[in-house]
C-alpha cells in the first residue's frame, strides 16, 4: 500500500496507532520506544456512545507537520489525517512517509469501524492518549503518494 | 426557553443544518470527481449512522457558545443557564476537549464551559453554535485603514481564506465581520455563519461584498469537498455582517465553518 499512487482509493483493515498534539509531545519528550510499527492516525476519539471509541475521525494533519521528522526517524511509513500539508512537509516525507487522506468531520462513520483498541499510553490525557486501534475496512484516500504526488 | 437551547445544541451535534444538506445535495447532482462525489456521500450516511448509536456526528465537538438576544436574556440568570447548559452537556456523549488554559494544557477531564453571550442587535432570538478546532483553528483577522476599498479588502483576504479554508472540512461556510473594535468584527464573523446558505445581506453594498467575495474564492481556489485538488465544492457560501467603524480604518475578521455548519438558531 506504500506504493499507491495519490487518489487512489482503499479500504484498511488492521492496526492503527492514534497520536495528535499532546500524544506527540510526550512521546518526543521521554524517548518513547516502539515495538511495533503501525500507521499513525492523528485522532483523538470521543469515548462515549455505543461505539467502542464514540466518535474518531481524523484530526487536521498541518498541526502535526512538525512532528514529521520524528516520526521518519522512528520509522513511521504512513501517516492518516485530514485537509492539505504545506509544500515542505511534502518534500520533507517524499519516498520516506506516505499520506492517506480520511474524510473529516464523519466520526461517527469511523467510529463504526473501529472493533477494539487497547491504551499504549498516556491515559491521563483523554482524548489525547496513545492507542492501539484495530479496524476494519475503512475507508481512505491515498492523498500524498511516495512521489510527493497530491490530491490535497 | 432552556429546553429550545436544548434542542438546538443536539441538532448541533447530530444534524447537518438543512440548508447544508441542500448544498450537498445540489453538488451530487453535479458533474464531479468520483473522490468528491464519495467524500460528500459520506458526510450523508455518517449523520445516519451518528444517530443510530448515538454518537456526535464528529468527535470534535469543540466549544459550545449560546447566544442570546438581549431582550430574552433581560429575563434570564446567566449562571443558571451555564450550569443547566453544562448538565446537558454530559448527556451528549461530548468529547472532553477543553483543557484548562492555552498555556496549562492540562485535560479538564469533564468538559464543558459553554460560553454565553448576549447579542444587542438580535431580537427574540437564541442561537447555539458549536466550534470544532478544523474551523476555529483557521478563524483570522486583518486590519485595513480608512481609505481601502472593498477591492482592496477582497484583495488582502481572499489568498488568506485559499490558504486556509482546505483545512475545515469543506464544504465551507464563511462569516465576514467588519468594523467596531477587534472584538466586534471578530463577533460579527461568528453571527455570520447563522445565515442560510444562499441568503445574502439586505443591504445592497455587503451583499454585493458577499457576492464578489465568493465569486473570488471559488475562481481563484480549485479545491472542494476536504479540500479535495480539483473539486467543486469547497465554498456554500460567505455571510457578512457589519457595525459602524473608526475613521481611520477597521478590522475585519473572517471565521469557517465546516460542512456540519454547527450553527442553529431559533426565533421565540
Amino acid at each position: 500500500m506504500f506504493d499507491a499512487q495519490a487518489g487512489s482509493r482503499m479500504l484498511y483493515t488492521g492496526y492503527l496507532y492514534t497520536m495528535r498534539d499532546g500524544t506527540l509531545k510526550r512521546l518526543i519528550n521521554d524517548s518513547f520506544q516502539f515495538t511495533d510499527i503501525f500507521p499513525v492516525y492523528f485522532c483523538g476519539p470521543s469515548f462515549k456512545g455505543t461505539l467502542p471509541l464514540g466518535a474518531c475521525g481524523p484530526t487536521t494533519t498541518a498541526r502535526m507537520e512538525k512532528f514529521f521528522p520524528w516520526l521518519i526517524e522512528n520509522g513511521f511509513r504512513v501517516i492518516i489525517g485530514k485537509g492539505s500539508l504545506s509544500r515542505n512537509a511534502i518534500d520533507a516525507i517524499r519516498g520516506k512517509m506516505v499520506y492517506w487522506l480520511a474524510v473529516g468531520g464523519v466520526g461517527a462513520f469511523y467510529g463504526e469501524r473501529v472493533k477494539y483498541y487497547e491504551t499504549v499510553a498516556y491515559e491521563e490525557l483523554g482524548p489525547e492518549a496513545l492507542l492501539k486501534v484495530y479496524v476494519e475496512d475503512m475507508p481512505l484516500f491515498v492523498g500524498v503518494d511516495k512521489w510527493g504526488n497530491k490530491v490535497i | 426557553m432552556l429546553d429550545v437551547i436544548k434542542g438546538l445544541l443536539y441538532k448541533s451535534l447530530y444534524a447537518i443544518r438543512p440548508d447544508m444538506k441542500d448544498y450537498i445535495r445540489s453538488c451530487l447532482e453535479g458533474e464531479i470527481s468520483d473522490i468528491e462525489r464519495e467524500i460528500l456521500e459520506i458526510y450523508i450516511r455518517n449523520e445516519n449512522v451518528s444517530q443510530s448509536y448515538n454518537v456526535p456526528l464528529c468527535q470534535d465537538t469543540g466549544l459550545v457558545t449560546v447566544y442570546l438576544s438581549h431582550d430574552i436574556a433581560k429575563n434570564i440568570t446567566v449562571n443558571e443557564l451555564e450550569k443547566e447548559i453544562a448538565s446537558y452537556m454530559k448527556t451528549l456523549n461530548m468529547r472532553n476537549s477543553q483543557v484548562t488554559s492555552p498555556l496549562v494544557h492540562e485535560n479538564m477531564g469533564d468538559n464543558q464551559i459553554p460560553f454565553i453571550k448576549i447579542i444587542s442587535s438580535w431580537q427574540d432570538m437564541v442561537g447555539v453554535q458549536v466550534s470544532g478546532a478544523g474551523s476555529e483553528l483557521q478563524g483570522f483577522v486583518l486590519t485595513f485603514t480608512g481609505s481601502s476599498t472593498t477591492k482592496d479588502i477582497i484583495h488582502a483576504i481572499v489568498p488568506e481564506v485559499i490558504r486556509r479554508f482546505p483545512k475545515s472540512c469543506p464544504p465551507v461556510m464563511i462569516g465576514v465581520g467588519m468594523g467596531g473594535t477587534l472584538a466586534d468584527a471578530a463577533l460579527l464573523s461568528k453571527l455570520a455563519l447563522f445565515r442560510k446558505i444562499g441568503q445574502f445581506h439586505s443591504d445592497e453594498v455587503v451583499s454585493q461584498f458577499e457576492r464578489d467575495l465568493l465569486s473570488a474564492i471559488r475562481e481563484q481556489s480549485d479545491r472542494g469537498a476536504q479540500g479535495i485538488v480539483g473539486g467543486q465544492c469547497g465554498v456554500a457560501h460567505v455571510a457578512a455582517e457589519y457595525v459602524p467603524s473608526h475613521i481611520a480604518g477597521f478590522h475585519v475578521a473572517v471565521s469557517f465553518q465546516c460542512y456540519l455548519t454547527r450553527s442553529w438558531w431559533s426565533h421565540v
